[in-house]
């Protein structure tokens, strides 16, 4: 067991940096670091400068290769934006965005599963009908659009919380919606399909040829069998809840890494744009393994031979 | 010799015409399913739309009229018919803008799914016919690209190499295969443990006689379902952009960046923001109807 | 009293916008500790009769029926609530077809097995974990109580029924339901679950009702059978009796499609056409349109009940001793002389390993699949490759086939090693025709589209291809209209025809059948068994078998070959392998088959 978590655990990590590497080639190819540092109307000259001073000059893969003993040094280079250390402005904002990602799972989770559960019992009636439009609807819906929206109707016309900001909780209810509700179609789903699945397989007709029905059919002998799946899918939303809340971030004006990855796009400052990416990959790999490790101890297939 | 004579009433069994093929029978649930049928409808107008722009719009989108600025739409108190519904912060026409709109939206959303379905059906198929060495390595650019956070790496580079139409249609399609290779990939691997594939390899097929005739047309109908949700997705993925102002810029009208630029004025001209936002809804919703349709009417029984 | 009264049982389910009845006026009783036998094909209705008594029919069916009474108890009417808590499970159980997933992956065989009886109630938990494991070791589980804290997916298929068996025992049901319990497991352990059965029956003066499309299954366990088609019960009486001196057209045909074992080789007489599920109650006999002695009358009018208590027949011809003097025709022996023709195969020390990697928590795993395996089949013989699961036939005749590479060893065909040979040459010389009607044919293609296939490797043109095609659809029988048709139009006996055109159609020399009709119908099989045994003497046909069935070899093979575990344990011409088996394995596996017990058939026929 541990061997197998060993062998995922460098595959993951190797993931991890191939991710990095294409993002570092990428984003240099695009554009030219010194022009960001010394401003579009420079002279030449000081782009010149710059450049040698910065070691822009260097080869790719040789820049490359700095980061990443920086990166196992734990230095992740200065900010050309900010002019700090790039580690710091991360540390500042990371709490934040945490605490957004758990809070929108949460909503994900209360909204998700037990619509998609209603609607695999009482299948094809309105229930169902009911719960697959509004799964469609959430897919359409862009997020943004839908957290100005509700700006409008529950900070403005309605004055429940607050418009912008992160200081309190209440900051945080309608973003937390407006990222979670994102992920709400396709675990709805999953936990639909997943169900019927359950309940119509072999083993729930055995249990029903015991005699078990109704309430306690599903709870002891269903409802394990669908969330199995779910639950893995929940750890990976996690993950990508980090990426996603770019947009979220930003409508709601709150300091956590996704406010922080537009700045630094729009102000060129490459380090950082380089070091959130990695970690977001981190991130997602780290999750990844997670619910492998969940499936294995939830599933006694996987975790007995 | 014969078990079944000609004459015998069983082998009269069965109808006169030809029973109907598997894409008749698609078509005919096709036209019973009320959401294919809405979807459909809610495209082919929006098509239509942005095909006939020039002659639908009553001004030009990039039309400004500084005096005209910010009016709210014909219906409410300062509007005018002129302006049907309003003008944004520059005296653009909003209705003309936002019909222009729908030109960007579904070219980007059709460019950016189609060069994602060439990338991830290729690299599918390929992984799962093949398997192999070009399945683990496939599986791990796989998992790079998911462990990738796309609309990360998508502001970045459309805004450091220069947004453009073609910029964030390349971008959008590189970022957004992985749903085709990941059905594309299971799919292929269930086809070919079927055993019409081992007649056919026992018939002398190559691989590649194998997988146009035998793979490809058993994977068509889920490539499209596929392909009209990536229509939607490409198209939010261009509209959070655009907001974001690292995607489309002004003036071109991009539903996205409207609301964006009516973000500020939005507390007293609410329409500003909820206008475009209906529409990428309403586009986006069309093409999901029309994939859960495509998908109900290829493979009845499978809803999910 | 008796113990179960059902009378004019009616199933419908809902099918688009209609119904289909698939239970029409079904009527038995069962006495205590009486072994009742439902005996027919797919589409019967035999397994909805049991699901109907069990309430598990599925969702949105409508059950109706006049009587449905178990002792006092009125079972149609019956609460919901009441009917859970008293009768499923406690007095009636039921075991299913697919031990595999019957049992519920997450939870522990302990836990699986008490659950019942705890919340009923009836037990505290550790008098029934007592009980479990008591139950385990009666059903032959070694180690009964390591047993109760393991999980399904680590015990065999034959294990995972014994538990199934015993779970159903532990309420101490008055009756138990078997829905075709052995289908999906080898013969050895078919004969072993089967003599349990027996046994527990004797023993706890338990009632059983066995469903099962095996006539000769039926014989050896039923007291008394009832034979159901379309639906409705053709005929009842007792095992032996029905057996026998059968009085429904139906159950003769059904008595000459099967392959004996014993005996001497007879052209089985297949039923010809296909059943078609019903639309609406029935007006008229639903055999009538397969029925070779069908009367006009048949197709217009309800057939009347002939007979008497002990033993009627849905039917309108009453002639009993008509049926069972029905003479077969009996079969030339086993194949000319071969031992002079030249080899056709010639596969020597063919090994195959299998790598499988272990996940997260076993080791990587190695399989002998084919362990040093030497065959030869000479020129215009029909060698059968007899083995269970795991024996590693299938594996063998895809090396042979060139579909897969072995470890170790070389096949020779014709004197040619396939490693030599191109992809088509090889196809011209061997074809296959596989198990599975319903993944052998592309859905996407039309029939004359896949059976002139490889006509089209080969380049040959578009109209002789079409020319060809309608040659072998007549070759095989059937309509040359269904050549536009798609896969999805057609029944599983049809499709097997078309994968048989296809294969034949560059006329190889050499067939290849894995399991051709282990996945169809008994009267459908004996038209497909037929047919190759036409072509096969039409062209000069070599053909390997590979076959679990003893019955299918001794109908149609020269000589026979029986692989355990990836091992040849016995070789020889069928007749002697037959009489004279030299491997126990072999003698295992011909214990192991049902048959016809005809000291009992020729008794009853005297009576």
């Amino acid at each position: 067991m541990l061997k197998y978590v060993l062998q995922r655990g460098a595959l993951a990590l190797a993931v991890a940096f191939t991710v990095s590497l294409a993002a570092f080639l990428l984003l240099n190819i695009a554009t030219d670091a010194a022009y960001a540092i010394a401003g579009e109307e420079a002279d030449p000259d000081v782009i010149e400068r710059i450049r040698v001073q910065y070691g822009l000059d260097r080869p790719l893969m040789v820049r490359y290769a700095d980061w990443l003993g920086g990166v196992v040094r734990g230095d992740f280079g200065d900010s050309y934006y900010w002019r700090k250390p790039v580690a710091s402005l991360v540390a500042e904002r990371v709490g934040t965005t945490i605490k957004l990602a758990l809070s929108a799972l949460f909503v994900t989770i209360i909204i998700a599963i037990p619509l998609g559960a209603l609607a695999a019992l009482n299948r094809n009636t309105w229930v169902d009908r009911s719960a697959l439009a509004v799964a469609v609807a959430a897919q359409a819906v862009p997020n943004f659009w839908l957290g100005l929206i509700m700006i409008i109707l529950f900070a403005v016309m309605l004055p429940l919380f607050p418009v912008s900001g992160d200081s309190t909780w209440r900051h945080f209810v309608m973003p937390a919606f407006v990222l979670g509700a994102s992920s709400v179609p396709a675990v709805m789903r999953l936990m639909r399909t997943g169900l019927i699945e359950v309940m119509e397989s072999d083993y729930i007709r055995t249990a029903r040829s015991k005699g078990y029905r109704g309430a306690s059919l599903l709870m002891r002998h269903a409802l394990r069998n669908a969330l199995l799946p779910v639950v893995s899918v929940l750890a990976v939303q996690l993950g990508q809840k980090l990426g996603g809340s770019v947009t979220t971030e930003n409508v709601f004006a709150i300091s956590g890494l996704g406010r922080l990855a537009l700045q630094s796009i729009l102000g060129a400052d490459i380090p950082t744009v380089q070091l959130l990416i990695f970690l977001f990959a981190l991130v997602f790999v780290a999750m990844n393994l997670l619910a492998d490790i969940l499936n294995a101890a939830l599933d006694p297939r996987i975790r007995i031979g | 010799m014969t078990d079944i004579s000609p004459s015998h009433p069983a082998t009269q069994l069965g109808h006169e015409k030809l029973p109907p093929s598997p894409g008749q029978l698609a078509r005919a649930r096709a036209l019973k399913h009320h959401g294919f049928q809405i979807g459909a409808a809610i495209l082919l107008s929006l098509i239509l739309v942005a095909v006939f722009a020039p002659f639908l719009a009553p001004h030009s989108p990039y039309a400004q009229s500084l005096p005209n600025r910010l009016l709210p739409p014909a219906w409410e108190e300062g509007g005018s018919s002129t302006y049907p519904l309003g003008t944004d912060r520059n005296g653009r026409d909003y209705l003309s803008r936002l019909i222009y709109g729908t030109r960007v939206s579904i070219t980007i959303g059709l460019g950016a799914a189609t060069i994602g379905l060439l990338i991830g059906v290729t690299l599918g198929v390929l992984a799962g016919y093949f398997g192999g060495w070009i399945d683990h390595a496939v599986s791990f650019v796989l998992t790079a690209q998911l462990a990738l956070p796309g609309l990360l790496l998508a502001m970045a580079l459309v805004f450091f190499i220069g947004p453009s139409v073609i910029v964030v249609i390349c971008i959008i399609g590189v970022l957004h295969w992985t749903y085709f290779l990941v059905v594309t990939r299971s799919a292929t691997q269930h086809i070919r443990s079927l055993d019409f594939v081992a007649a056919a390899r026992a018939s002398g097929a190559t691989s590649r006689q194998i997988i146009w005739h035998e793979i490809l047309p058993n994977l068509a109908s889920k490539i499209i379902v596929i392909f009209t949700f990536e229509v939607g997705i490409a198209i939010l993925a261009e509209a959070s952009l655009s907001f974001l102002g690292v995607g489309i810029q002004a003036p071109t009208p991009s539903w996205g960046l409207m609301i964006a630029e009516g973000k500020e004025a939005m507390f007293y001209r609410p329409w500003l923001v909820v206008l475009p936002g209906i529409f990428l809804f309403v586009l986006v919703i069309g093409a999901n109807l029309m994939g859960d349709g495509v998908r109900d009417i290829t493979s009845p029984g499978e809803k999910s | 009293m008796a113990l179960l009264e059902v009378k004019d049982l009616r199933v419908r389910l809902p099918v688009s916008s209609s119904w289909l009845y698939a239970v029409h006026d079904v009527s038995f009783r069962l006495e205590p500790g009486e072994a009742l036998g439902i005996v027919g094909e797919s589409g019967s209705g035999k397994s909805m009769t049991a699901l109907a008594l069990m309430r598990l029919v599925p969702r949105g069916a409508e059950v109706s029926a006049a009587r449905l009474q178990m002792g006092d108890d009125d079972l149609l009417h019956m609460p919901e609530r009441r009917f859970a808590d008293t009768v499923q499970g406690a007095r009636i159980a039921m075991i299913f077809q697919e031990p595999m997933t019957s049992l519920n992956p997450v939870y522990t065989i302990g836990r699986q097995m008490t659950e019942a009886t705890v919340r009923l109630g009836r037990m505290g938990q550790r008098a029934a974990r007592k009980r479990a494991v008591a139950l385990l070791d009666r059903v032959g589980i070694p180690e009964p109580e390591a047993r109760l804290s393991q999980y399904p997916h680590q015990l065999s298929g034959g294990q995972r029924q014994r538990v199934m068996i015993a779970m159903a025992l532990m309420l101490d049901p008055k009756l138990l339901i078997a829905d075709e319990p052995t289908t999906a497991l080898d013969v050895t352990v078919q004969a072993q679950i089967m003599a349990l059965l027996a046994d527990l029956r004797s023993e706890l003066g338990m009632a059983m009702i066995l469903i099962t499309h095996d006539l000769a299954v039926v014989s050896q366990t039923a007291d008394r059978v009832v034979v159901m088609y379309g639906g409705e019960i053709m005929e009842a009486g007792s095992a032996v009796g029905v057996m026998a001196a059968p009085r429904h057209p139906y159950t003769g045909a059904l008595l000459r499609a099967i392959p004996t074992i014993e005996g001497p080789r007879q052209r089985l007489a297949a039923i010809p056409g296909t059943f078609e599920a019903r639309m609406a109650p029935p007006t008229n006999c639903v055999f009538a349109p397969r029925c070779a002695e069908a009367l006009e009358v048949c197709t217009k009018e309800r057939p009347p009940l002939q007979g008497d208590e002990a033993h009627w027949a849905r039917c309108v011809l009453a002639k009993p001793e008509h049926r069972a003097a029905a003479e077969l025709k009996v079969l030339p022996e086993a194949g000319p002389e071969v031992r002079e023709a030249p080899l056709m195969i010639d596969a020597r020390g063919i090994t195959k390993t299998f790598r499988l990697s272990g996940g997260m928590f076993r080791p990587q795993r190695v399989i002998r699949a084919v362990d040093d395996v030497t065959l030869s089949v000479r020129s215009g013989e029909t060698v059968a490759l007899v083995g269970e699961s795991g024996s590693g036939k299938t594996t063998l005749a895809r090396v042979i086939l060139g579909l897969i590479e072995p470890s170790a060893g070389e096949v020779l065909l014709q004197g040619r090693s396939i490693v030599g040979m191109s992809d088509t040459e090889r196809a011209r010389l061997v074809q296959p025709i596989f198990q599975d009607p319903y993944s052998s044919l592309n859905p996407r293609r039309t029939v004359a589209e896949i059976i002139a296939r490889p006509l089209q490797l080969h380049g040959v043109d578009a109209k002789a291809r079409m020319l060809r095609a309608r040659e072998m659809m007549e070759v095989v029988r059937l309509p040359t209209r269904l050549l536009h048709s798609y896969p999805l139009h057609l029944s599983g006996g049809q499709r097997q025809r078309v994968a048989i055109a296809r294969a034949m159609i560059n006329r190889p020399e050499l067939l290849i059948c894995d399991e051709p009709t282990s996945a169809l119908d008994v009267s459908v099989q004996a038209q497909i068994l037929n047919l190759l045994s036409d072509l096969q003497s039409e062209f000069g046909l070599t053909t390997l078998i590979i076959t679990h069935d003893m019955a299918v070899v001794h109908q149609l093979a020269n000589r026979v070959v029986v692989l355990l575990d990836g091992k040849l344990v016995e070789e020889g011409p069928a007749e002697r392998v037959f009489t004279q088996p030299q491997a126990e394995y072999t003698r295992t596996l011909l214990n192991a088959a049902p048959r016809f017990d005809a000291a009992a058939m020729a008794r009853a026929m005297q009576a």
